[in-house]
């Protein structure tokens, strides 16, 4: 610190997937998928649902326990990835919009998570239409379940919204959107490789941030509904949309951030000093704060209303030993640890400590996907063992994989973007 | 004991910087300097020590939600108890509100006032201008003044070679008060 750092013009760098991070990779994709395979035999042998369940109905869905809790596996699991690479284009967008000049060195970053999107939204949108048509997800797609359901009389007011079809619609839309101005951001990106296009590029990509973030306000909120508010239809909650968004923002900035560490521990992105990761160690930080804020106000709100229509949903989490120690446990991993830990300067600029939190912080929100999905699938049929813990290790092992695949095929430092130098100097107290 | 001091007088950030770090390199304490605006590394040039405001902030802050905390459960439990809506009289999640709002009043009151206090900043404070031009265009250092003439000479020579403009020798502040009333 303090010495000048005179980092001249072109800074070539290029990373590769090293043997031992293949290893690791690998390693994750067929342990996870080991435990998926053990945790569906358990789910579909154990005599868990064989005893009771039927007879005294609680309502919700009539699809085997086991499938239920395979497609809400696999929804969390698709969302939690594809959510975290919709937020890298909404990173990008933000940084553009406002002329921030200090994320150029790890651009490449939330770019190559960015990439990941089209073939997260393609996994996701299998397991959407999977979940709909085999009634294992949504209540209001099956016509049988929801009459026998005793909000049905709640619910059938919102049909006109909650159907296949439209459902269908939206998702294509939302879909289309999001990899129309993905694709936009990387031609951009591209462009700004080439000295001659650079700054035409550089300009334009401000219209499209602009747009972006007024187009992502209400898809993202629109996804939210759809895909995780519906489960539970006769509940509603105008914060929700605000909220799966804050969560998915912290999940993109602590799993950024893991990714630089990870680089700068494989020896790459020497020109990252501990500044840029003091920054994302502030992001992650104060990104917590407003999770728990709005996770708070959602809680609050309801909790001191009363009304009977909103307060049964958690209710139903509080009154399960499983759900509420989730519940609780999640305040602590995403608000109280970040909180503590990251609170000193020193911390956000240590490496290790950095990373520890991070790695927490990114399971804690993988939790609130949890939870906004199993007490409405699977009610108090509610489990958390091999299935799901195999599940999140499978697609962290793929999602790694693509993003570190095509972190290397561009060279690791935008060399020609006009804010490069203010970047490499980048100096915070 | 010296009672003086010696001004270094510059008009350029950069050549100020540079000659913090090589003043600092001979062993010289630079006791103060004073700029027209924040200089980007002065802070580490001078060896200043980081800011204690932080804990100070953190302390103040736990004492705001204790206080709102303590106040509230006085207040809806202890003394006054009302059946609002149903609600058990000690319902946590109705505190946190003011909780939060007390922490950040306390903690952000409390920095202010720690900083004015840290600086010896108090209103119908006169300031001290070493130059009238150190809070527009120039910047100053100032070091104690050494006992023996030697270095004393060597001091100045120093501020003038890394590129001091003026140099100045004064009385300090506090010996000019006790001077006058004498």
């Amino acid at each position: 610190m303090g010495e000048q750092h005179h980092i001249e013009g072109n800074i070539q760098e290029k990373y590769s997937l090293d043997d031992q991070t293949k290893k690791y990779i690998l390693g994750f994709i067929g342990g996870g998928l080991l435990l998926v395979i053990i945790g569906i035999v358990l789910a579909m042998v154990g005599g868990h649902d064989a005893g009771h369940g039927h007879g005294e109905h609680h309502g919700g869905l009539h699809t085997a326990v086991w499938l239920r809790q395979l497609f809400s596996n696999l929804l969390i699991n698709t969302y939690f990835f594809a959510g975290i690479a919709i937020l890298a284009v909404f990173f990008l967008a933000v940084k553009t919009v406002s002329n921030a000049g200090w994320y150029v060195v790890i651009k490449r970053v939330p770019e190559a998570i960015s990439e990941y999107l089209p073939v997260g939204l393609i996994l996701l949108g299998i397991v959407l239409l999977g979940g709909l048509f085999s009634h294992s997800l949504y209540l209001w797609s099956d016509e049988e379940a929801l009459k026998a359901d005793h909000h049905y009389h709640v619910i059938k007011e919102k049909l006109g919204y909650l159907n296949t079809g439209f459902f269908v619609g939206r998702m294509l839309l939302i879909f289309i959107l999001w990899i129309v101005f993905q694709r936009m951001f990387m031609k951009h990106s591209i462009e700004q490789d080439n000295p001659a296009t650079v700054m035409s590029s550089f300009n334009a990509s401000f219209k499209t941030g602009a747009i972006f973030l007024f187009v992502f306000a209400i898809t993202m909120s629109m996804a939210a509904w759809d895909w995780f508010m519906s489960i539970v239809p006769a509940w509603f909650s105008t914060m929700f949309g605000v909220y799966i968004f804050a969560s998915s923002w912290v999940s993109f900035l602590a799993m950024a951030t893991l990714i630089v560490l990870y680089l700068k521990r494989k020896g790459y992105m020497g020109y990252v000093n501990e500044n840029h990761i003091h920054d994302l160690g502030k992001f992650v930080f104060a990104f917590s704060i407003f999770w728990t804020y709005i996770w708070f106000c959602e809680y609050l709100l309801i909790w001191y209303a009363n009304i009977p229509e909103e307060t049964f949903y958690f209710y139903n989490i509080l009154h399960s030993p499983l759900y509420s120690t989730i519940f609780v446990g999640k305040f602590l991993i995403n608000f109280i640890l970040p909180f503590f830990v990251l609170m000193t300067r020193d911390a956000k600029r240590n490496m290790k400590t950095l990373a520890i939190v991070c790695s927490c912080v990114l399971f804690g929100h993988w939790l609130d996907l949890y939870i906004a999905v199993f007490p409405g699938t699977l009610t108090h049929e509610g489990i958390f063992g091999p299935m799901e813990i195999g599940m999140f290790l499978m697609f962290f092992g793929i999602f790694g994989y693509f993003v570190l695949n095509k972190l290397g095929q561009r060279n690791l430092v935008p060399e020609h973007h006009p804010y490069l130098e203010e970047s490499l100097h980048h100096h915070v107290f | 004991m010296n009672t003086k001091e010696i001004y270094g007088i510059y008009d350029d950030d950069h050549v100020l910087l540079d000659a913090v770090k090589t003043i600092r390199k001979k062993g010289i304490n630079i006791k103060e300097a004073y700029t027209p605006f924040p200089v980007h590394g002065l802070d580490n040039a001078l060896g200043i020590k980081y800011s204690r405001l932080p804990y100070v902030a953190f302390g103040f802050g736990a004492l705001g939600t204790l206080t709102a905390f303590l106040m509230q459960y006085y207040m809806l439990v202890i003394d006054w108890p009302v059946n609002i809506g149903g609600k058990p009289h000690f319902a946590l999640p109705s505190f946190v509100p003011i909780m939060f709002e007390l922490t950040v009043l306390f903690a952000s009151f409390s920095i202010v006032g720690a900083f004015l206090v840290s600086n010896g900043l108090y209103p119908g404070k006169e300031a001290k201008l070493i130059d009238p031009r150190q809070t527009s265009d120039r910047f100053v250092l100032v070091i104690d003044t050494p006992d023996n003439q030697e270095d004393i000479e060597n001091v100045k020579n120093l501020l003038k070679n890394t590129g001091a403009i003026t140099i100045k020798e004064e009385e300090k502040e506090s010996n000019k008060k006790e001077v006058a009333h004498a």
